[in-house]
């Protein structure tokens, strides 16, 4: 996918049909989360060209993002094999970009519902890979999508990062994320903000020099080379001299 | 021939309007005549749209929705539009009649989504179609209408008419509704008057809707309608017709 000649990125089409307005009122009525039509949106721009085959997701939660990633590939791609991997905690720990009262709250006595979940998700997400035939492979790791993204060993298309909001933890997935990106690539994110507890904006700030939002809440960045992630890092120690 | 329904703007309470607008304006239209085409936002409201093919299901519903509207001052700067930078409610923006009571920003993106809703309509519809086009807003709770003499109804096929409320001009034309020939340009300009702007700017229209609309369909024949609705908000408040001394002019000038 490329930006049109003179044009708009299609990553940038914010134009939505009723019928996909009435997928995600269906897939949020089905799959719990927080993502909306903004989210589908973006996933349906990002898999529109042919060129994306494989995707990494840190952050499933109860797998909406992923259903609506399942939905687009049955309904608009049904002849394309893909592959994603997704990492999760999915475990009822406090996250580090919850606030300091609510650390020693359940999530939900902390007001964010029920825990993650690996077999909630599955079974979410059991549909919707069941419309996808044989040709969609979804493998979901338990495990901190650090780690988990350094251990692979492939490379994907887009890396899609929304687990902790807390700055060091999306600046630590933007690092570990430059190791299984595939160039040219997309790599990008939830909430785009650096609201209370959050530090999203900070950190894509500290790590890309361009960057792009989409209805104002989704960050991307096209990576065409390696250096692309090569902004000094502010945690970096400083470079020797001779 | 056919009445093309043009819907644009949010959804909010399109679901209690829409009986108003039913029984008032368009039961007075062949129900198999009309076709709808709405442009709104892909909000949490945007599936009220649906309840137009449950209505009128014998009608085509076309729609188009948009997650987020443009930055459309920062567009009709880079179009040479020189806007202030600063608005304050309540104090002119430019050289208005009225002061705007919104953002120049909510100004600006309400005419840019009137023009979704033209071009929405042309690119899935074939304009030969229709003989006219009704422009109405989606949170119009409608108190009465009396649609237009079957004379001024047949001349919108040949002749270029804007045909909108006698009130809530504010100098310029209410641009919440109106009913619009094909004919000689009147529909594209008034849907266009967003594209416009930089020309009307440079002819020193104010930055007012209601002027920059009247301004866009200006060398078309205006006529007045009875048509009476307020603006229903989410939160339940009915704002009724703001009805001026210049309006009461307006229709003891025009009868």
């Amino acid at each position: 996918m490329t930006p049109t000649p003179g044009g708009r990125d299609p990553l940038e089409n914010v134009a939505l049909s009723i019928e996909e307005l009435e997928r995600v009122r269906d897939i949020c009525a089905a799959v719990p989360g927080w993502s909306d039509a903004r989210h589908f949106a973006f996933f349906r721009n990002l898999l529109e060209d042919a060129w994306a085959t494989s995707i990494f997701v840190a952050g499933v939660y109860q797998g909406r993002d992923l259903a609506f990633i399942l939905e687009i590939l049955a309904t608009r791609h049904p002849d394309r094999w893909f592959t994603i991997h997704a990492a999760d905690l999915f475990s009822s720990e406090p996250c580090a970009d919850w606030p300091p009262h609510l650390r020693g709250k359940s999530w939900e006595a902390a007001g964010f519902g029920e825990p993650p979940s690996i077999l909630k998700a599955e079974a979410n997400l059991a549909p919707y890979i069941a419309r996808c035939a044989s040709r969609v492979r979804v493998q979901l790791h338990k495990g901190n999508s650090v780690d988990v993204m350094r251990q692979l060993s492939g490379k994907f298309d887009v890396v899609y990062l929304d687990t902790s909001h807390d700055e060091k933890t999306v600046r630590d997935e933007i690092d570990a994320a430059a190791g299984i990106l595939r160039c040219p690539g997309v790599i990008c994110g939830d909430d785009y903000s650096d609201s209370g507890t959050w530090g999203v904006a900070r950190a894509v700030r500290s790590r890309f020099n361009a960057h792009h939002v989409f209805a104002n809440w989704l960050w991307w960045a096209r990576v065409t080379s390696p250096e692309a992630f090569s902004l000094p890092r502010p945690d970096a120690p400083p470079p020797s001299t001779p | 021939m056919k009445i093309a329904v043009i819907i644009t703007g949010e959804m909010r309470t399109f679901d209690a309007c829409l009986p108003t607008l039913h029984h008032h304006v368009l039961r007075h239209f062949r129900p198999g005549g009309m076709d709808f085409f709405v442009a709104t936002v892909a909000d949490k409201n945007a599936l009220k749209v649906n309840l137009l093919k449950e209505r009128f299901p014998e009608c085509r519903t076309e729609v188009s929705t948009v997650l987020e509207q443009p930055d459309c001052v920062a567009m009709l700067r880079g179009r040479g539009v020189k806007l202030p930078q600063e608005w304050t409610r309540g104090r002119f923006y430019t050289h208005e009649p009225y002061a705007i009571s919104v953002h120049p920003q909510a100004v600006a993106r309400q005419l840019w989504q009137l023009e979704e809703g033209w071009n929405l309509f042309t690119q899935r519809a074939t304009l030969t179609d229709y003989a006219a086009v009704i422009r109405v807003r989606p949170d119009l709770y409608w108190q009465s209408f009396t649609p237009p003499a079957a004379a001024i109804m047949d001349a919108l096929r040949d002749a270029p008419q804007v045909i909108s409320p006698w009130w809530g001009r504010f100098g310029g034309r209410n641009d919440r509704f109106a009913i619009l020939s094909l004919a000689g340009g009147a529909a594209a300009d008034y849907f266009r008057t967003f594209s416009n702007i930089p020309r009307l700017d440079a002819d020193g229209v104010p930055f007012h809707p209601e002027s920059l609309v009247a301004a866009s369909v200006a060398p078309h024949a205006d006529v007045i309608t009875d048509a009476l609705f307020g603006t229903l908000r989410e939160n339940g408040e009915l704002r009724m017709p703001e009805i001026l001394a210049a309006d009461y002019a307006t229709l003891f000038l025009r009868r």
